[in-house]
């Protein structure tokens, strides 16, 4: 989290900011510490913080308590106008009375940064860069949502401010242009290597879109990690439940050897079975903890007869099918298990035709079901996961680790 | 049912409704009828009488002439006179200076209470507006006994031991100018404040954002986007402080430095007598007000460049 571990250049560094509105605590003692040229996603619910965290970067705001370092030099006091930094605001702010070229242009004139030459071609660089280049002389209300938007990422970029601040910027974006403008956004961010920080609320566009994340809630910092650290090896039930889908059910620790734990799950009431997890410092036999698993990790067969199953190492439980969801990909199944909980199961749509293959997977013990295998409710089945991918949390929701 | 049918078809109304001509002047009569009646008319008749012979408190329709307009030029022997020239001129100039100085004091008004919460901007524009439940005379009344001599600023002042002698500030266009700006204040924060309030704030943000400092953002950004309210607030308190009479009768009294147009066509109709002179005084004016605006309409559009939504 501080710029030594990485040995890169901190663009931004947030060390103990705050931001109080009246009585309440809108960030709440963040640090953070951006790398020059990243790509950098706040990602959290609406009322975390991310935008006030922001807009005290861009000057909008300042911080109750803190320090902010944009490029290695203090900022506390120096206004919006006088910082490096651009913004791309979530309603695109464009000036409704100018067109494409004076939006863009207004940056450059209003810091004198170039000559009226240079600032023509440099607003025609950045209106080509945005695929936009033709567009010059429209006014921002004849333009589509997505080209606002594109002007809007010219406007900011052809300044070439040391950090770019993005605001939601495609949140009012329809969901395939949304898909297109996240690709164009990194492609773009690549091309011109300036750092990008990015607040949304939306997981997927920080996952697909980000060099890392950082978590947010009730104004504090949850997980700052790569996309995949944050999805695979999530810090707290928070972020597990947060970004994707996890699974949860109480167990209690009754065994460890050296590289591994048990947990006991269920009650004696309604049958329990027991888990593997991977065992790290901290954990204690008896210790109560939270089991954490993704839908998509968990695989599912059909009980066939007596249903003696060799042990592959897996952890494993039978399960009776409450609902089936078709999601077009993948078909998510709702599974009762032992001990009154409930798992939700993802399996991929393989495409392996009906009505043949329920006659298939019977006569194969042991194969991993796809999504598309025409499981129906109230089917018994097993559930079985690698215990590679079995988090445990602590009472805390905090996952145990070294 | 049928046979109702067969009525209407045969009916004045259906008669009416298969002409579309007929239904849409039908419709646009009343509307004519009150705007030939109340504006039209009455604009005839003073056009008609500037141009008749002076007859003491009527009208002679007998005798038609120019003199009176020739008049508003000349004095009784035929000369060159700017006597009227310059009341004209005084009181343009009183509108401008009204105008401008509302617009300075209007627009941080309009916008400090734009930038209020809901519940603080209704409360603040009702005060803007309370003024206008008491009768414009007297308020006017009011800022005499203000401003006289034995007035509440000059006791307060007095008394205060600010001043030693009191302040002689009736009859002086100084107060005149004080009167019509805070008589005519309201004309301007109204349409101004209507205009900011619509205006998009975060445009601010974007502006300093991209580096514009105060000033050129409100050049750029602010004032752009609410010339429309400027524009309606200007023309809302010109037209009519360049016509006003009450506002430098009371407080100017007539003396010669605080003289409006409206006074003079006023003592042409009510003491001279003199009707047709004050009509023709009357249209001169309505035609420099026209021009004024025609004028200022070019001067906006200018600086806005189709800065208008």
């Amino acid at each position: 989290m501080n710029k030594s571990t990485e040995g890169a250049v901190s663009s931004v560094e947030l060390v103990g900011i705050s931001k109080k509105f009246g009585d309440s605590l809108a960030v709440d003692n963040i640090s953070l510490s951006i790398r020059e040229g990243e790509f950098f996603s706040l990602l959290g619910p609406s009322g975390c913080g991310k935008t006030t965290t922001l807009r005290m970067i861009a000057g909008f705001e300042q911080p109750t308590s803190g320090q902010l370092y944009i490029a290695g030099q203090p900022v506390a006091g120096v206004p919006a106008f006088r910082r490096n930094v651009n913004t791309v605001f979530q309603n695109y702010a464009l000036f409704p009375h100018m067109d494409v070229t004076d939006n863009v242009a207004f940056g450059l004139e209003a810091t004198h940064a170039a000559s009226k030459t240079e600032i023509a071609s440099r607003v025609q660089d950045a209106l080509d860069l945005v695929r936009l280049g033709n567009y010059g002389k429209r006014r921002p209300r004849q333009l589509s949502g997505g080209q606002q938007q594109r002007v809007a990422l010219a406007r900011a970029l052809v300044n070439r401010p040391a950090v770019l601040l993005l605001d939601e910027p495609l949140g009012a974006l329809d969901q395939k242009l949304r898909k297109e403008m996240q690709i164009e956004l990194k492609h773009l961010q690549s091309q011109v290597g300036i750092t990008f920080i990015f607040v949304t609320h939306d997981q997927e566009e920080a996952l697909t879109m980000s060099d890392r994340i950082a978590v947010m809630s009730n104004g504090k910092v949850l997980q700052v990690d790569s996309p995949a650290t944050i999805y695979e090896r999530p810090n707290c039930k928070f972020v597990a439940d947060f970004i994707g889908q996890s699974n949860f059910f109480a167990g209690r620790i009754t065994g460890m050897d050296s590289d591994s734990v048990t947990v006991a799950v269920g009650g004696s009431d309604g049958g329990s079975f027991a888990v593997q997890a991977p065992r790290t410092n901290g954990m204690q036999a008896g210790q109560e903890v939270t089991v954490a698993v993704r839908p998509e990790k968990i695989g599912l067969r059909r009980v066939v007869g007596s249903d003696a199953i060799h042990s592959n190492g897996l952890n494993r439980t039978p399960g009776r099918i409450q609902r089936v969801i078709y999601m077009g990909t993948s078909t998510q199944y709702v599974v009762d298990i032992p001990g009154g909980s409930t798992l939700t199961v993802e399996r991929q749509n393989s495409g392996i035709a009906e009505p043949n293959l329920p006659r298939f997977a019977r006569n194969t013990q042991g194969i991993d079901l796809p999504g598309d295998s025409g499981l129906v409710e109230h089917e018994e089945v097993v559930l079985e996961w690698s215990p590679a991918v079995t988090l445990l949390l602590d009472k805390l929701r905090c996952r145990l680790r070294q | 049912m049928k046979q109702l049918d067969i009525k209407e078809n045969r009916g004045l109304a259906a008669w009416v409704r298969r002409r579309p001509g007929v239904q849409a002047a039908g419709l646009l009569l009343p509307g004519l009828i009150a705007f030939g009646l109340f504006f039209v008319i009455p604009l005839l008749i003073v056009v008609g009488v500037s141009f008749t012979a002076k007859k003491a408190g009527t009208v002679d329709w007998t005798h038609w002439t120019l003199n009176n307009y020739v008049s508003l030029v000349t004095n009784f022997a035929g000369d060159f006179d700017p006597l009227y020239l310059n009341i004209f001129l005084r009181s343009l100039w009183f509108a401008l200076l009204t105008t401008v100085i509302c617009l300075l004091v209007g627009y941080p008004l309009a916008y400090f209470i734009a930038r209020r919460g809901e519940k603080w901007r209704a409360a603040l524009i009702l005060l803007i507006m309370i003024p206008f439940w008491t009768n414009f005379l007297v308020r006017t009344y009011a800022l005499q006994l203000i401003f006289r001599k034995e007035g509440l600023l000059n006791s307060l002042l007095l008394d205060g031991h600010i001043i030693k002698q009191p302040l002689d500030m009736m009859f002086t266009p100084g107060l005149v100018l004080f009167g019509l700006v805070y008589g005519y204040l309201p004309f301007m924060v109204l349409p101004l404040y209507a205009s900011i309030e619509k205006f998009d704030f975060s445009l601010l943000e974007a502006a300093q954002d991209l580096g514009a400092g105060t000033f050129r953002t409100l050049r750029k950004v602010l004032l752009p986007l609410t010339m429309p309210g400027v524009v309606a607030g200007s023309i809302l308190v010109f037209i009519p402080v360049v016509g006003s009479y009450v506002t430098s009768d009371l407080l100017g009294a007539q003396s010669s430095g605080t003289l409006m147009v409206g006074n003079t066509i006023e003592n042409q109709f009510l003491k001279s007598q003199n009707w047709p002179l004050g009509s023709a005084m009357s249209l001169v004016l309505m035609a420099v007000v026209l021009l004024a605006i025609i004028i200022y309409f070019r001067v906006a559009r200018g600086d806005k460049k189709g800065a208008a939504l």
